[in-house]
């Protein structure tokens, strides 16, 4: 598979359109995944995923062959959806969580919920709380790092994690409990 | 609470990591789009269709030209030339050889008459025509004309003069613009010698000196519109060309360095009309096998089945599908080599994995015996229009030609040749060519008639797809051929 694929990055830095549909095919569906969780909706996701493929087929030349494509093409999704927030983040009314919300237990949520209604609890929350949750909880980036990307402090990054972990909790605790009443 | 925080993150970072979601269908159009393939590849369609229909245009434009031609040219045809050699400098000789050549021909069967002159006013031969009348119009307006006979009384009881103009007239031309032009009395005499006195005397004479009025120009006449039906079949050595595309020159030679022509054939029957004696128009139907042969295997891939529409489309699966069949691809140029449960493939290879095979793994594939190579044929019935026109008009006759095809795609065939030098047909298909296709042909003709009715022809021709037949123009790929056409062909 390694060897494969080492083809087809060859092909598509030759420019070969075959191998590029080949990495595509191979692709789509993970990218599109990444860009699900960064966008607000389908069609944003949509946009982002078309304009990070661009991109990889512009830079793949520069791709030398040290680590994980794989990471290399999802650094590439992840900022174009940076680039796609930037844009859309002229005026944003980021609502103020102040109360205290108990949080749920990993335990409690027993894998019941499936990633598909994650992702929409994800792309509900708003842009700024969305990338920072992405950007710490699943890419692993530090607040200081977030806080360079998005061009925040590290504080407001903190607390635009905290909150954002409360929505997605409030949410999934919405989700049983209403999953209960019709039980 | 940090703690609970860190495993919520975790939970969510499990789970949603490798989330995996098909994007819509239209997407990769979209990313093609914006790399250039598909603009490039409409442009290029745009391009050929234009091409091809100016092409019709400009045939048809010319068979109509001179079909127009051959029903009213041949008058305007003789009197041009005959103006542009005998212009200042006709003599006697001249005159007297279209005399010694058509008299035989004129005692056997008049086939105009001259009646005689009855009016003194108009006692002439009133067969002249104006030069401008003829540089004009290319046809003859008969007016008396007395200066034909000064130097000469007019016979008294000389009957009118009548020539039915259709097709013998032109002849007459040599005389009467000679005698307009040059004023040379001596000839104005000979020429009162001939049409007047022989006229009253003998009238049947007068025909000796109207060249016009025999068969052999009737026969001309007959020949220029003549239609040939045909019979040919040629060896072949077909490839392919591959442009550059939206990819560099390493995957080109790469590609060049696996694949390679073969010998084909064609063959078919054809139509020719011949509307004057050099220019001819061919159409007809052909039967073309084209080809290219694969030397490397090396892009094997093992499918799962249930995505066979998925593989048909990318050659890619997407794992996980129920049905068991198996699928081999193997990776060349043109189209897609699509194999299905021939008996090539390995039961132990696993039917829900793909893997890319180098050639020995590939050859594996078939454990009885390794694949050597692929031969990719194509199978086209062509119609095509083509121009003739003939460079040496002799017994052997030399013409060039050029036209366009139409081509139909009516089947693929793949033939595996195995490391024992031995082939075998299968049911294999190449799959994403265009049905429709267009060719231009350039050749040479050379035909030799073996009998009356009969013509030997041989043609060389060179053969080139003008559009990709790639209908995802992964490459841009345009076959070709250069074989010599033969055959015979009757003409009616």
């Amino acid at each position: 598979m390694t060897e494969a694929l080492d083809n087809i990055i060859r092909g598509c830095q030759a420019g070969d359109p075959r191998t590029q549909r080949e990495l595509y095919i191979l692709f789509k569906d993970k990218m599109f995944g990444i860009c699900l969780r960064y966008a607000g909706n389908y069609d944003d996701a949509q946009d982002i995923v078309q304009d990070g493929f661009v991109k990889i087929f512009m830079k793949i030349g520069q791709f030398r062959f040290e680590g994980s494509f794989e990471g290399w093409m999802r650094r590439i999704m992840v900022n174009t959806a940076l680039e796609k927030y930037r844009m859309q983040c002229q005026i944003i009314n980021i609502n103020d969580y102040t109360k205290e919300i108990d949080t749920v237990s990993p335990s409690d949520l027993s894998g019941e919920i499936s990633a598909k209604e994650l992702v929409q609890f994800v792309q509900e929350l708003s842009p700024r709380y969305r990338m920072v949750f992405n950007l710490y909880a699943i890419e692993g980036y530090s607040h200081k790092e977030i806080g360079n990307m998005l061009d925040i402090s590290e504080g407001t990054s903190k607390s635009n994690l905290s909150r954002a972990r409360a929505i997605l909790q409030e949410k999934v605790r919405k989700y049983f409990s209403q999953s209960a009443k019709i039980k | 609470m940090m703690e609970s925080s860190e495993n919520m993150d975790r939970y969510y970072r499990d789970k949603l990591e490798n989330y995996k979601e098909s994007p819509p269908q239209d997407t990769w159009d979209i990313i093609a789009d914006q790399l250039g393939h598909r603009r490039r590849r409409k442009m290029v369609i745009f391009i050929s269709r234009i091409a091809a229909g100016l092409t019709i245009l400009i045939s048809l434009s010319v068979l109509y030209y001179y079909s127009q031609k051959s029903r009213y040219g041949g008058l305007a045809h003789q009197t041009v030339t005959t103006e542009g050699t005998e212009t200042g400098q006709s003599d006697k000789d001249e005159v007297q050889s279209i005399e010694n050549q058509t008299e035989p021909e004129s005692k056997k069967q008049p086939v105009a008459v001259i009646s005689r002159i009855t009016s003194p006013e108009r006692s002439v031969l009133p067969v002249t025509a104006s030069d401008q009348t003829i540089q004009r119009t290319g046809q003859l307006s008969l007016t008396s004309d007395d200066d034909l006979f000064r130097g000469s009384s007019a016979p008294e009881d000389m009957t009118s003069t009548v020539i039915p103009v259709s097709v013998k007239i032109s002849y007459l031309m040599p005389v009467a613009c000679n005698h307009v032009e040059a004023g040379n009395p001596e000839y104005d005499r000979r020429l009162i010698d001939i049409d007047t006195r022989k006229t009253k005397q003998e009238p049947e004479y007068k025909y000796d000196h109207l060249p016009a009025f025999t068969e052999a120009e009737t026969a001309e006449k007959e020949r220029q519109t003549e239609w040939i039906l045909g019979g040919q079949f040629a060896p072949l050595y077909s490839y392919r060309d591959l442009k550059p595309g939206n990819y560099q020159d390493y995957v080109k030679d790469q590609i060049n360095s696996k694949e390679a022509g073969i010998l084909a054939y064609a063959g078919g029957i054809n139509l020719t009309v011949s509307p004057n004696k050099r220019l001819s128009v061919q159409s007809g139907i052909y039967y073309s096998r084209y080809g290219q042969e694969k030397n490397s295997l090396e892009a094997a891939v093992i499918f799962s089945p249930g995505s066979k529409n998925e593989i048909a489309e990318t050659g890619w699966d997407e794992f996980g599908c129920a049905e068991i069949t198996q699928a081999l691809y193997i990776g060349n140029s043109t189209g897609k080599i699509m194999a299905v449960e021939e008996g090539s493939l390995s039961n132990n290879q696993s039917p829900f994995s793909y893997q890319r095979t180098d050639q020995a793994a590939a050859n594996q594939l078939n454990p009885a015996l390794p694949v050597s190579s692929v031969t990719q044929y194509f199978e086209y019935l062509e119609v095509p229009l083509n121009l003739k026109y003939k460079i040496l008009d002799k017994k052997f006759d030399i013409s060039l030609m050029g036209g366009i095809s139409t081509n139909f795609l009516i089947g693929t065939d793949i033939l595996l040749n195995f490391t024992d030098h031995s082939s075998k047909n299968t049911d294999y298909t190449t799959e994403g060519l265009k049905q429709i296709n267009y060719s231009g042909l350039m050749g040479i003709g050379f035909e030799y008639p073996l009998f009356k009715n009969l013509i030997l022809n041989v043609e060389p021709k060179f053969r080139y797809y003008v559009n990709s037949i790639d209908k995802e123009k992964v490459y841009n790929i345009h076959p070709y051929s250069i074989g010599i056409f033969s055959g015979i062909s009757y003409v009616f």
